[in-house]
């Protein structure tokens, strides 16, 4: 039976209460950004690993694989969330192998010289007699200890994401480019500042469903030296033409290289190939989820629509207003991806999906 | 003085200084009561000097007011205390009206002296006698002129910040209220203009003296282009807004007044005076005019050469709604260069074509149709917008135009009108671009104005213009755009979901002809934030029964996959295929190709143009920056963009759709593929020679 | 020890595709080389080797689809082979080779429900499907998303010559689902009414594309042009090492059947069977090893073969 349906399991009522207390601060709006959601997930698992009595991987994991399954049903939208569940799975798993082997020795099924964790033609192919998998029945009392170090290994790899990112920024960035980018993103700003650093370019950016955070990042940006037009989405095609790169931040990376991102990316993403513009995706490692797009409707949220059209409208009564808050684009409308281990094809994304997760748990 | 020599030609009459001061007094007395009593104007009127009133026109308000003032201005003592000021006709701004500026410039220098008086603490009844007898001249001015509202208010503060006639601009009831009014007057003042050339011939009165005594009412007006005669036209700080818009608003108010008085005294003068010399011009006379028409135009000249390097260096911006502004403008004066390179390199070259510099100084020229004068102000504010409309308004107003057109002695009518013609277009497209509509439209006008034969009879001419026009608007847009709607009618079938994008006329009217006609489908409206035009044609549309639902831009790619067919509007078909949109057609016309959807574009005939764009930016026209700034929140961080060098918002108004996006373009004629715009071009050529 | 004939070989090939209809050509010849190992036993290890060579081409010879044929067998013979053969007695090895044998077999054997498995997802509900000619890994997707309750409509093409889209048809519609034949040329026509394309594969090439049907890649196209998602479903033995750049690049053998290969004719006047479809046409693969992009496939056979 694979982990994923295995049947819900009870968690301890202090785990409970922890959780309830992390998705109403996220709800609440008291954490906010991927980033601290990355982080105050890691922490929360963390110290559940921490309290958990039997330190036996079967048992860690489950425990882990049912917080994950709650916080994926308390906030579906929170995708980080449910990536770090996984993380967590797989640094179990990791753990779990290197001391199986230490300490077993040639126990292991799976052989040397095996790539990755999933299933492969070469796993296939050299499968032992018996067991194709090692079971983390196993009851290793030391797994705590090397898990809180990965654990905190992550940590330091989330915190140190931005900052890795924006150093990529003089590589891609050049003297008198003309740079588009669409709505507001964190991640895009310090990006541009950090190349503002480097060389002289302009910046046009485009508002985005969201204008408040747009014109306050515009403002921001012409603040640090960078000439900024602000221009309204319906000019974004008009402009195209002109443009040299495209820098979008990304909400999430999907399996097969699809991204999730604020309404009406994809509008430009169109324009952008129309014009065969390079699409830049800064998306850091713990934005990438191994959800595909294929169900448009279970990614996608509505957003309130305030902002395409006020209540005060006499119009707003009689009519339906469609807004939504995210846009999935296609695999093929993205050049490049820079996450904090550097720049990737679209096409590669599979790869860096199966060394962060397991396969297994791809479904939690 | 200039205005002695001009005067004691033809006078008959000698005045000592001392019985002039006494006449003035007694005329600022009669005009202060005038004020002061609003309801009595009779007995104002009749103290002015009814006795001389004639009666002769019915219409004649202006008829009669100018005896009224012809009288009061009887003396020579006024008219030799008139100085004319040379300064102030500069600062008088190429003053249509002769008339007006000589009047000004008298009463300018009246003004000055009250001023003095003033000092003195004599100034109390004679500066509101010469309110009277401005206001009059006001009117006598308007009625001659049929100049546009603005006019008065206007050449009465030439050198006003703009803010005040912006202002004015801005309260559109308080113009169209005088601007009406001042229509019949026109048409007074034509029939009175009429009288008065054969009156001329017959008597030389030194009528026109008296308007030379009009002084300018208000103290603080005539303080301030006191001031201003002296300083340059571009620093007008000295006078605060609220002087100005007070002094408007007094204007305004005070020529309302007068003309009750006008209408009340030719009322009465009716029984009294018979001589039907509703005005007569001597040759002194219509020399002085034609000296100070000179002097107008040069110093327009000169006010207009300061205004284009500011025109052409600030950015557009909105008519400032503060001196503030204002003096940050003449900042910007100083340094030229700054601004430009800051803003939008890449549109430098359109850069000039948006700024509503040219709104706030309408040049007082002369023969600007109050209907052109006003299209323009509707234009230029966008308050007509849609290609439809504006080809529509700018017909309506060239017809207006023709029809009131007199031609001058010697001039054959089709030149004639041709340089009018020109001179009105002119000043439209200067006050906004013209689409392609309306340049169709003025080429087609052009055509039969030179296709009239050269003897023909003035008001064959204009009735067969006139019907031209009305057959162009009746064929090229109403009848087209029933041939297309019914065309694309045919293309939707029951249960479409049908996606239009902005608010074009046209497509408004293909969806709601269609729905009346019973085809049964469902309307997605896209809109941006910054226009409200989409949802106002949503809630017309929605009114007739179709269900419609919005989107905003960022939701196109969300709902384009259940949508059937997406129709869009256009401004203008180019000769290279491209079409020609509002911004955020191109966006539509991609995503909808990204989605497989076929993409029709509705467009009339009389809309191809042979222009050919590559992209958005060859053309385009610049829209009000403001625009993009949130209205509703008053801490938005881009309210100072301006002070920020770095930060330019950048609203283009229209965008270029290649032809590989569109499926095809429904005209009158066919329904054609994009790519065959140069056949209808040439088709149109061939049939219609336009 | 009895001398294996080719005869013998391709009689226990097509005996074992003739019985069990839901086997595919692949399995069969994998079935066939285990036989092969049990029936026909020999001394050493080379001679087992010769044995397996001479029972793989004889099945390549028999007028059936090579092109899986040839891949089963090549992974097959790459699996027992890492058995650990540093045994002492050949009887040993090759039980171990058995055993081996019937553990991939048994892989196989569930790699179609793992197949089907991932691709429910992915099928909507309300959504049209567009496959070509017969693939039982397609026809168990379906058969799944029915089961459990989904709602579609599928259009099948007839794929001539042998027209086995009507077989793919008549079981469609026997599991209730609504199912539609259309002519192949056809294709065009229908493509902007379909939500997905899903076809299975013969072969899957290095490059990520697919040797699938004749048909298959002109449907490619059609589905490119009009931006509807190709998914394809195979299991992951069909990963072959070969490295097509075009049509004529196929090997022969894969498009024509061995009768007229060997009959002379000329190839050119010919039909052929298969025809590839370049990686840039295909969205997502769906193989039990997971679903990979095209340009996983390469990956993955870097991994084992290298």
């Amino acid at each position: 039976m694979a982990p994923s349906e295995s049947p819900p399991r009870e968690l301890d009522s202090k785990h409970e209460d922890k959780i309830v207390k992390f998705v109403s601060d996220i709800r609440n709006g008291k954490i906010e950004g991927s980033n601290n959601i990355a982080l105050t997930t890691l922490s929360l698992l963390e110290q559940i690993i921490t309290e958990c009595e039997n330190a036996t991987a079967l048992e860690l994991s489950g425990v882990v694989r049912e917080v994950g399954r709650r916080l994926c049903r308390a906030l579906p939208q929170e995708l980080v969330a449910a990536n770090m569940a996984r993380r967590v799975l797989r640094a179990i798993r990791d753990e779990h192998r290197l001391l199986c082997e230490q300490s077993g020795g040639a126990t292991s099924g799976t052989g040397t010289g095996t790539e990755g964790s999933g299933d492969s033609l070469q796993r296939l192919v050299l499968a032992a007699h018996g067991g194709r998998r090692t079971t983390l029945g196993a009851a290793l009392p030391h797994l705590r200890e090397p898990l809180r170090d990965h654990i905190a290994e992550v940590r330091a790899e989330i915190e140190s994401c931005t900052a890795s990112i924006s150093s990529q920024a003089r590589a891609h960035v050049h003297a008198a480019e003309l740079i588009l980018t669409h709505g507001a993103s964190s991640l895009t700003e310090r990006f541009l500042k950090a190349a503002r650093r480097h060389t002289h370019y302009r910046l046009l950016l485009g508002e985005g469903p969201r204008v408040q955070e747009s014109h306050a990042m515009a403002a921001r940006l012409s603040a640090a030296g960078v000439p900024v037009t602000l221009i309204n989405d319906a000019s974004i095609a008009a402009v195209m033409s002109r443009v040299n790169k495209v820098v979008i931040g990304v909400r999430a990376v999907l399996a097969g290289g699809a991204l999730l991102a604020r309404a009406g990316t994809h509008g430009l993403t169109i324009a952008a190939k129309h014009y065969s513009v390079p699409v830049i995706a800064l998306c850091p490692l713990y934005k990438l989820s191994p959800l595909h797009a294929c169900d448009r409707y279970a990614l996608s949220a509505l957003d309130c629509p305030r902002p395409s059209m006020l209540y005060e409208c006499g119009e707003s009564s009689r009519v339906h207003v469609e807004c939504p808050r995210y846009d999935v684009v296609p695999p093929d409308h993205v050049t490049l991806f820079l996450t904090n281990l550097g720049g990737s094809s679209p096409s590669y994304i599979y790869r860096l999906l199966s060394e962060l997760y397991d396969p297994k748990d791809h479904q939690l | 003085m200039v205005s002695t020599e001009i005067h004691t030609e033809s006078t008959d009459l000698v005045y000592t200084s001392s019985k002039k001061r006494r006449i003035r007094r007694k005329r600022l007395q009669a005009a202060k009561n005038l004020i002061k009593n609003t309801g009595n104007t009779n007995k104002i009127s009749i103290e002015a000097g009814s006795d001389l009133l004639p009666n002769t026109d019915v219409n004649g308000l202006v008829a009669n007011t100018k005896p009224i003032i012809i009288d009061l201005s009887k003396s020579n003592s006024l008219k030799t205390q008139v100085v004319t000021s040379k300064q102030f006709i500069n600062l008088e701004m190429s003053s249509h009206d002769e008339k007006k500026s000589r009047d000004e410039v008298l009463a300018a220098r009246e003004a000055k002296k009250l001023a003095k008086l003033k000092g003195k603490n004599k100034a109390g009844a004679p500066i509101e006698v010469k309110k009277d007898l401005h206001t009059e001249s006001i009117v006598e001015a308007e009625k001659k002129n049929c100049k546009s509202d603005l006019e008065p208010k206007v050449s009465k503060e030439p050198s006003k910040s703009k803010d005040e006639v912006d202002r004015a601009l801005a309260k559109p009831i308080e113009i169209e209220s005088v601007g009406d009014k001042t229509k019949e007057e026109i048409k007074a003042d034509r029939a009175a203009k009429k009288a008065a050339k054969q009156a001329k011939k017959k008597k030389d009165e030194d009528n026109v003296v008296g308007s030379a005594v009009i002084n300018k009412p208000f103290s603080d007006v005539n303080k301030v282009s006191d001031k201003n005669k002296a300083s340059d036209i571009n620093k007008a700080p000295d006078m605060t807004v609220k002087d100005v818009v007070d002094t408007l608003k007094d204007i305004a108010a005070v020529a309302r007044e007068v003309q009750d008085v006008t209408a009340k005294v030719q009322a009465i003068s009716m029984g009294q005076k018979k001589t039907p010399t509703e005005e007569s011009k001597s040759k002194a006379e219509l020399r002085a005019e034609r000296r100070a028409k000179q002097e107008a135009q040069r110093a327009a000249k000169q006010a207009s050469v300061q205004q284009v390097p500011k025109i052409e260096k600030s950015e557009s911006s909105e008519p400032p709604k503060e001196v503030k502004l204002l003096k940050a403008k003449s900042v910007e004066i100083a340094k030229p260069k700054s601004p430009s390179v800051n803003r939008v390199n890449w549109f430098e070259h359109l850069h000039v074509e948006h700024d509503k510099d040219y709104l706030t100084n309408i040049p007082i020229n002369s023969n600007l149709h109050p209907a052109i004068v006003k299209l323009g102000v509707q234009l230029a504010t966008r308050v007509v917008s849609g290609s439809n409309a504006r080809c529509i308004a700018l017909l309506d107003a060239l017809k207006k135009m023709i029809r009131d057109y007199s031609l001058p002695a010697r001039t054959e009518f089709s030149r004639g009108l041709e340089a009018a013609l020109t001179a009105s277009l002119q000043h439209l497209w200067r006050l906004r671009q013209p689409c392609a509509a309306q340049e169709n439209a003025v080429k087609f006008l052009r055509r039969h104005i030179s296709q009239l034969p050269n003897n023909v009879d003035e008001f064959d001419a204009k009735k067969t213009l006139q019907e031209e026009i009305d057959r162009y608007i009746r064929e090229q847009i109403e009848m087209a755009g029933e041939a297309i709607s019914l065309a694309v009618r045919n293309k939707i079938s029951n249960g479409d979901n049908i996606l239009t994008y902005g608010s074009s006329s046209l497509v408004e009217r293909i969806l709601r002809e269609a729905w009346e006609a019973g085809v049964r489908f469902r309307a997605v409206i896209v809109g941006t934030r910054t226009r409200h035009a989409p949802r106002h044609m949503m809630r017309r549309l929605a009114a007739c029964g179709v269900p419609c639902a919005y989107a905003d831009l960022t939701a196109l790619t969300y709902v384009m996959h259940t949508i059937d067919k997406v129709i869009l509007g256009a401004s203008a078909l180019l000769g290279n295929g491209c079409v020609l949109g509002a911004a955020g057609t191109a966006q539509t016309a991609l995503v909808s190709r990204a989605h497989n959807v076929p993409a029709l574009v509705a467009c009339e005939t009389h809309k191809f143009s042979a222009r050919v764009h590559t992209d958005a930016f060859v053309y385009n026209e610049i829209g009000d920056p403001d625009e993009l700034i949130d209205k509703n929140d008053s801490n938005s961080p881009l309210k100072d963009w301006r002070s920020n060098p770095n930060l330019t918002p950048l609203n283009l108004t229209y965008d270029v759709t290649p032809p590989s996006l569109i499926t095809a373009v429904v005209t009158e004629l066919a329904i054609l593929p994009c790519t065959s715009a140069p056949v209808v071009l040439r088709f149109k050529l061939s049939e219609y020679g336009v | 020890m009895a001398q294996m004939k080719k005869q013998e070989v391709q009689d226990i090939f097509l005996k074992i595709l003739r019985e069990e209809e839901d086997v595919s050509a692949g399995v069969a010849a994998i079935k066939t080389l285990l036989t092969v190992i049990e029936n026909y036993k020999v001394a050493t290890v080379r001679e087992l080797d010769l044995n397996l060579q001479l029972a793989v081409d004889a099945m390549r010879n028999c007028d059936q689809p090579v092109t899986a044929v040839s891949s089963g067998c090549e992974l097959f013979m790459r699996f027992i082979t890492f058995a650990k053969l540093d045994v002492k007695s050949f009887e040993e090895c090759e039980q171990i080779m058995l055993k081996r044998g019937r553990i991939f077999l048994d892989t196989l054997l569930e790699a179609r429900g793992k197949v089907a498995k991932q691709a429910l997802p992915f099928i909507s509900d309300g959504c049209r499907i567009l496959t070509h000619s017969r693939s039982r890994v397609v026809l168990q997707a379906m058969v799944e998303a029915a089961r459990a309750n989904k709602r579609f409509e599928v259009y099948v093409t007839m794929s001539c010559p042998d027209n086995s889209g009507e077989l793919m048809h008549k079981q469609l519609l026997a599991e209730g689902i609504d199912a539609t034949l259309i002519l192949d040329s056809a294709v065009g026509y229908i493509m902007e009414k379909v939500d997905i394309v899903m076809v299975g594969a013969e072969g899957v090439t290095e490059s990520g594309g697919i040797i699938n049907k004749i048909g298959t890649y002109g449907l490619g196209i059609a589905a490119l042009e009009l931006k509807k998602p190709v998914y394809v479903l195979t299991e992951s033995f069909k990963f072959s090492r070969i490295y097509p750049l075009n049509q004529q690049d196929l090997p022969n053998e894969f498009k024509y059947l061995s009768s007229v290969l060997k009959s002379g004719k000329d190839l050119k006047k010919q039909h052929p069977l298969v025809d590839y479809t370049p990686p840039a046409y295909i969205t997502l693969l769906f193989t039990d090893l997971g679903i990979l992009t095209p340009s996983a496939v390469s990956d993955e056979l870097i991994k084992l073969y290298l």
